[in-house]
């Protein structure tokens, strides 16, 4: 374009008054409409600068919440890991039996020399006689009945003992097994029999067995723990039981199947638990049946009063009877007969 | 401007075919800066073609629409303005084919015809300014609808040639490259325009209600 004058196409005069008085322009609506699909069609949005500004800035926190999440789930996991840890330890299992600790094994012994005693006294006392299938009868039936009752039932007779360890507490219900199937047979012909119960379920209290036992003069089945003299000087029921069974055996004897019962039930052992058992009770039953019929706590009490009454000559008698079977029979005398019994000769 | 002021700084200083390729680029600040630049312009040659704000608005935004969805087949050949003001051309010729009120041939084939009737029937058919009112004359633009009056008694061809001139700020070949005539074609057109709003003017001024008459 030109402005000459002699361009007849142009005239700026023209132009300028175009120029002012043409103003109109599109709607604001229609500015807004067209913008925005402008915008749309690039898939841009208008943004704000300084906000783009400060997202462009800000640290990156984003780790923040999901560290704090991690950490809590963490704490969370070994809470739950933790906390369930101590109850299966004191869950009674029969599966646990072969792990069980020495000292476990050491009251089983001794609940076998408690089983022995109280078979002899049955066979002794002519009041024991209830029948023995009837015993059986019953002690099976109530076996049974243990199988279902949890090992939570409380233990009336003995409540010191509910303070022991767990393994103890298995201890002692394999052995009130072992009780409970130990009376049903006679004493003479207890071969494998009272052998097996060693597997029976776990939760076997012993306590009830003792409530409903039909025989009165068998205090030994409800004490699953007899080794343990605090628990035993606490215990009335424990320790009537200590009492009865004194008599029947000797401390001597005792002992000297607590040896045996330890050396066979050593945990260097090659066999195992239950067959440490086994052997263990085979050998207390046969040193009980070559020695169940001296009791040497009667015969020192007989000897005394031989002594005592003068009767010096059927005192030596049992003094040398006694000293047939105990080595130290002068030993366990009372010290004032002492002196006597240096001067018997077998 | 919502863009950061360095950004519309540069922006500014674009001219318009890198402000088309910056938005085809998925800049959208580039079309805001080529919208603000042009839209008064091709508004304004909407309305003056069509006389009616509701259809120039209409025209308005689908002329926009266009560019918008042209833009990735927008090359830099030509000028943007004549790209815009072809797209607003076209769909202008759309408006009057599908209302029937004007063909572009018949005016076309009036442009080699030159006479008086001609214009007459031209100006029969399109349609009034909405600011032709006779009391609207007497205040202070009076001027301006005198002249928006005088360029609705111009045949469409005359009118269009000379809106894309002053309102698209087009030159001659330009515009002859935008309707497809030729350069002398053109300067016929608008020879004729600017005569007949010329006269307009000077009638206007001395007794405008009178001379207009």
């Amino acid at each position: 374009m030109s402005n000459l004058p002699d361009e007849p196409e142009h005239d700026p005069q023209l132009a300028t008054a175009w120029r002012e008085h043409s103003t109109d322009m599109p709607p604001a609506h229609l500015d807004a409409a067209i913008l925005a699909a402008a915008r749309r069609a690039v898939g841009s949005a208008p943004q704000d600068a300084a906000r783009r500004s400060r997202e462009a800035t800000r640290p990156q926190r984003w780790w923040m919440p999901l560290a704090a999440a991690a950490t809590i789930g963490a704490v969370a996991l070994g809470i739950l890991q933790t906390g369930p840890l101590d109850e299966p330890a004191s869950a009674p299992t029969v599966s646990d039996m072969p792990a069980a600790p020495a000292p476990a094994r050491e009251q089983i012994a001794r609940e076998n020399t408690v089983r022995d005693n109280s078979a002899e006294l049955e066979r002794k006392e002519p009041r024991s006689v209830a029948p023995e299938h009837g015993v059986a009868s019953v002690a099976a039936p109530r076996a049974t009945e243990r199988q279902d009752v949890p090992a939570a039932a409380p233990r009336a007779a003995e409540p010191a003992a509910r303070s022991s360890a767990a393994p103890a507490r298995q201890a002692a219900k394999v052995s009130a097994a072992t009780i409970t199937d130990g009376i049903a047979p006679p004493p003479p012909a207890m071969p494998a029999a009272p052998m097996a119960p060693i597997s029976p379920p776990p939760a076997m209290p012993a306590a009830p067995m003792a409530t409903i036992s039909p025989l009165p003069t068998l205090p030994a089945a409800p004490q699953p723990f007899p080794a343990d003299k605090k628990r035993d000087a606490k215990d009335p029921v424990t320790s009537k039981l200590s009492a009865d069974t004194a008599p029947a055996r000797s401390i001597a004897e005792r002992d000297d199947l607590r040896t045996r019962s330890n050396e066979v039930a050593r945990p260097g052992a090659p066999a195992t638990a239950a067959g440490a058992v086994t052997v263990a009770k085979s050998a207390l039953r046969q040193e009980a049946t070559s020695a169940k019929a001296i009791d040497i706590d009667a015969s020192i009490t007989r000897i005394r009063k031989l002594h005592d009454e003068g009767k010096l000559a059927e005192a030596a008698k049992e003094l040398v009877a006694l000293r047939a079977i105990v080595p130290d029979a002068d030993q366990r005398l009372p010290p004032e007969l002492r002196p006597w019994a240096a001067t018997v000769r077998p | 401007m919502l863009a950061p002021p360095t950004a519309a700084a540069n922006l500014a200083e674009d001219s318009d075919e890198a402000l088309m390729l910056s938005y085809a680029a998925g800049r959208a600040t580039a079309f805001e800066m080529l919208y603000a630049r042009h839209k008064g312009g091709v508004y304004r040659y909407l309305l003056r073609h069509c006389g009616n704000a509701g259809t120039a608005d209409e025209l308005f935004q689908d002329v926009w629409m266009n560019a918008i969805r042209a833009r990735e087949r927008y090359t830099p050949t030509a000028k943007f303005t004549t790209w815009l003001y072809t797209l607003a051309h076209h769909r202008l010729i759309d408006y009057w084919r599908t209302s029937g009120k004007v063909k572009f041939a018949s005016i076309d084939a009036e442009d080699e015809m030159s006479g008086d009737g001609g214009v007459r029937a031209t100006i029969e058919a399109l349609p009034a300014a909405r600011s032709e009112e006779p009391e609207a004359r007497l205040n202070a633009r009076q001027l301006a609808e005198q002249l928006r009056s005088a360029l609705a008694t111009l045949p469409a061809v005359q009118r269009d040639a000379f809106l894309l001139q002053h309102e698209g700020g087009l030159s001659l070949n330009e515009i002859a490259q935008l309707t497809g005539v030729g350069m002398e074609t053109v300067k016929s057109r608008l020879r004729y325009a600017v005569a007949k709003l010329r006269g307009e003017l000077a009638m206007l001024r001395p007794s405008p209600r009178e001379d207009f008459r």
